[in-house]
């Protein structure tokens, strides 16, 4: 069995479980579909290539770490936060300019100035001026819009009720069809050039800004990682890994930055000659390798306790959502194996012996 | 993960996918076994429980609840004094608080006051609204569900974002920022009914604990029910005062061979975050601390200043969980001179030499160390030999280790103590610190009892 090893070494990394957001746990390992979106990352595949992955390997220990966390807000909010100008309207990053910051939790107003700091006066005007241009607008639809809306929807009512009443091929009929046109027109061109003047003078101007918020959230951290990664795939998926695998930079989080120790194509073992093997790391194994005995954690036949996880794998996109299929494995260290095949592969590096096992 | 079945004898199937589902099991475990006795029916199988969602209703869970945290809820007891025939005006008193315990016990009972005759009145009002109270109080106290999850979502249908503290987001304002791409229909969130059942699978006060052993549902419910009575009788032990859970739990897997003596995972719940932490138990860490064989020294603080203690017990954990060195706390406690000070830095060292792995070699020479700093002790007057100490603590904390080797030759020579163990210190002292240590803290006329 042809396959992928990789050693890889990280002075720290946070696997992120899924939806956890402040305090973001980390699993024990990279989950499998971290592993799967790397490798296919550094290959620039853009659609998913069959791919098996073993993981194995040990942290040295574990913390938790704070951080500031900046989170954009759906909307700009008046009374909390951050009040931001972005350099780029269409692009959330860090380029922007501070406007004034709300100085209690809530009850601020950025626009009637109440417990604010001001950070940009200029700024701070523009955004006013926005919002008084907003309220113009709005009076100026409630006053003046609406009722020559008003007006133009009974005489087009008035005119639907006479052409009705008329015979198609009169003139009379010709008349106030033309009419009716007309009516729909004009009504079109004032709200064409309502909405365009809306979104010249307020629409993109007010969407450079935005609420942003400032919180302490954590990151668990695991120190001193050491993985031991095997990919089963086709041989040209192989080849392209090895190509890329310096092009290889973090497995996590970005900065959660890899140093590649080895990597090689290995041929994987069935047979084994010794009596049998203990991994010297901690790894998730299928959990049915566990359950038939092949994989032992203690004593041979004794009780089988532990984590298991329902890690993902690869996903499908349902309705813009991601849905990934899930592996069940367990989390063990220090376990055993003496049946090989089916699965489970040995794999000699030096004085190291690897149980592999892909899920 | 949670499952409709068709067409069998029960309609749900909910499996430990992931810990939170964990949890939710070993909470509806209790709640299912509680009205077991009264004819509900539920199976546990391998990988998951099966029961009737008809099973689980409102009124039900709540009756759960007061039967689960019992006299913690103020209007049972409430209900306790009431039954009680005279009552002294310190027990009238305090019911008079209890009467205004939380905002709807003072909703129910507006201004009435207890004077010793209408128990009837009250006890008809805790009837009448006993549904109401159960669920605020349960709601809102920081001991309750309010711990663990958004109160808004208590015995709310699923939402699109789940309702654990630490997952939960306020949706209408911070959707888009937790969303690929800024774009909310790229969320993918799990939330469920079922997660309400949370809070009655963590063990412990202040500090709560879930153990994940989830390979079977069977083991996932067994381990739960054994470290809950490992906290009982720890209560039973103490005479009814607050037990620490953290304690109960690392003293079992020191003592109680088959319990956890394998790689688990633990949900941590600390009433002070508004988040769940994991604990990873591995195997090399369990073998230190049963080696180790004692715990009860460690479950102290340390006073740093008025506002500043360091938790000695939670440290050594973090150590022996990270099989880190507890060098820190042996520095600590080597600058003061407190009575316990010797004993708990030996038994730093012996952690160190567990996590490290000290062979026979450092075994011969920290004994060397310590007869001679015995025999420097006996030979030199008090002020010298407290002097010499402190030159040696401040040397090593400042990891100066030149210093220090140049202290000891000095004190070998002013002694007239030849210090064999020394050698190994000036070779490579990082790797034979704890010689060092062993050293520094036997330098006492104290008699150590080890």
């Amino acid at each position: 069995m042809r396959a992928l090893r990789l050693i890889i070494h990280q002075s720290s990394a946070n696997y992120k479980r899924e939806e956890t957001v402040d305090n973001k746990m980390t699993y024990p390992l990279p989950p499998i579909s971290t592993v799967i979106g790397a490798l296919h990352y550094i290959c620039g595949y853009r659609e998913y290539k069959e791919m098996d992955i073993s993981i194995q390997g040990k942290y040295e220990s574990m913390h938790r770490e704070p951080y500031t966390d900046y989170c954009f807000l759906n909307s700009v909010q008046d009374d909390r936060g951050i009040l931001v100008k972005m350099r780029n309207g269409s692009m959330l990053s860090n380029a922007f300019d501070k406007v004034a910051t709300a100085k209690k939790p809530q009850g601020n107003s950025f626009r009637e100035g109440i417990t604010i700091h001001v950070d940009d006066q200029e700024l701070l005007d523009e955004y006013r001026d926005l919002k008084n241009r907003k309220d113009s607008i709005d009076e100026f639809k409630k006053k003046r819009i609406t009722p020559v809306m008003e007006l133009l929807k009974k005489r087009k009512k008035h005119l639907a009720e006479k052409k009705k009443k008329l015979d198609r091929k009169t003139a009379e009929y010709e008349r106030v069809v033309k009419r009716e046109k007309e009516i729909k027109d004009r009504e079109k061109e004032i709200k064409s050039r309502l909405d365009d003047y809306q979104r010249q003078n307020y629409t993109i101007p007010i969407s450079r800004y935005r609420s942003l918020t400032k919180s302490m959230k954590f990151y668990e951290i695991l120190d001193g990682i050491t993985l031991v990664l095997h990919v089963r795939a086709a041989d040209t998926v192989l080849e392209d890994i090895l190509e890329h695998i310096y092009d290889l930079k973090s497995i996590g989080r970005s900065e959660d930055i890899v140093s590649v120790e080895n990597a090689e194509i290995v041929e994987l073992s069935e047979d084994f000659e010794d009596d049998e093997v203990t991994s010297k790391y901690a790894a998730y194994i299928d959990c049915d390798l566990v359950k038939d005995g092949r994989i032992y954690l203690r004593e041979r036949n004794g009780k089988i306790s532990g984590t298991k996880y329902y890690l993902n794998k690869k996903y499908e996109i349902v309705n813009g959502k991601r849905i990934f299929e899930k592996k069940k494995v367990l989390f063990v260290s220090q376990y055993t194996a003496d049946e090989f095949g089916d699965g489970l592969y040995v794999d000699r590096y030096g004085e190291e012996t690897y149980i592999v096992n892909f899920l | 993960m949670r499952e409709s079945l068709e067409n069998e004898r029960f309609d749900t199937k909910v499996e430990p996918s992931d810990w939170r589902y964990s949890a939710a099991i070993v909470g509806l475990y209790k709640y299912l076994s509680f009205y077991g006795e009264k004819g509900t029916d539920f199976e546990i199988a391998e990988d998951a429980i099966k029961f009737n969602c008809s099973d689980i209703s409102e009124e039900k869970y709540l009756q759960f609840v007061e039967q689960y945290y019992g006299d913690e809820l103020q209007h049972k007891k409430l209900e306790r004094m009431m039954c009680q025939e005279e009552l002294s005006d310190d027990q009238i008193k305090l019911t008079n608080e209890l009467l205004k315990g939380n905002s709807i016990l003072k909703k129910v009972f507006g201004k009435l006051k207890f004077d010793g005759t209408n128990q009837e009145e009250i006890l008809e009002l805790i009837n009448k609204n006993r549904k109401a109270i159960i669920k605020e109080t349960y709601r809102n106290k920081s001991n309750m569900y309010a711990n663990f999850a958004n109160t808004g979502q208590l015995l709310e249908e699923k939402k699109d974002c789940c309702r654990l503290w630490g997952y939960y987001v306020d949706g209408g304002r911070k959707s888009k920022a937790i969303s690929y791409n800024f774009d909310v229909n790229t969320f993918v969130a799990q939330d469920d009914i079922l997660f309400d059942f949370i809070p009655f699978s963590f063990l412990g006060e202040r500090e709560s604990f879930f153990i994940n052993d989830s390979f079977s549902v069977e083991q996932l419910i067994h381990t739960n029910i054994e470290l809950e009575r490992f906290i009982e009788n720890e209560i039973a032990l103490s005479e009814g005062k607050a037990v620490d859970a953290r304690k109960v739990l690392f003293k079992s897997i020191q003592t109680v061979s088959d319990f956890l003596d394998y790689d688990v995972e633990i949900i941590v719940k600390n009433r002070e975050n508004d988040f769940f932490e994991t604990l990873y138990i591995r195997k090399e860490s369990i073998e230190v601390l049963r080696k180790l064989k004692i715990y009860e020294p460690f479950c102290c603080s340390k006073k740093i200043n008025d506002n500043y203690y360091v938790n000695i017990q939670k440290k050594v954990l973090e150590c022996i969980l990270n099989l880190i060195r507890t060098d820190e706390l042996i520095e600590l406690y080597l600058k003061d001179n407190e009575d316990r000070s010797e004993y708990l830095v030996s038994q730093f060292v012996k952690i160190n030499q567990l996590i490290c792995g000290g062979d026979e070699e450092m075994k011969q020479s920290m004994k060397a160390a310590y007869a001679c700093a015995k025999e420097v002790a006996k030979k030199l007057p008090d002020n010298k030999r407290e002097s010499y100490r402190q030159k040696l603590t401040s040397a090593i904390v400042f990891k100066d280790y030149d210093r220090c080797c140049q202290i000891l030759l000095q004190l070998s020579n002013y002694s007239d103590v030849t210090f064999d163990f020394a050698y190994s210190l000036f070779e490579n002292f990082e790797e034979n610190k704890d010689i060092a240590y062993t050293f520094i803290n036997a330098l006492t006329k104290k008699k150590d009892n080890d």
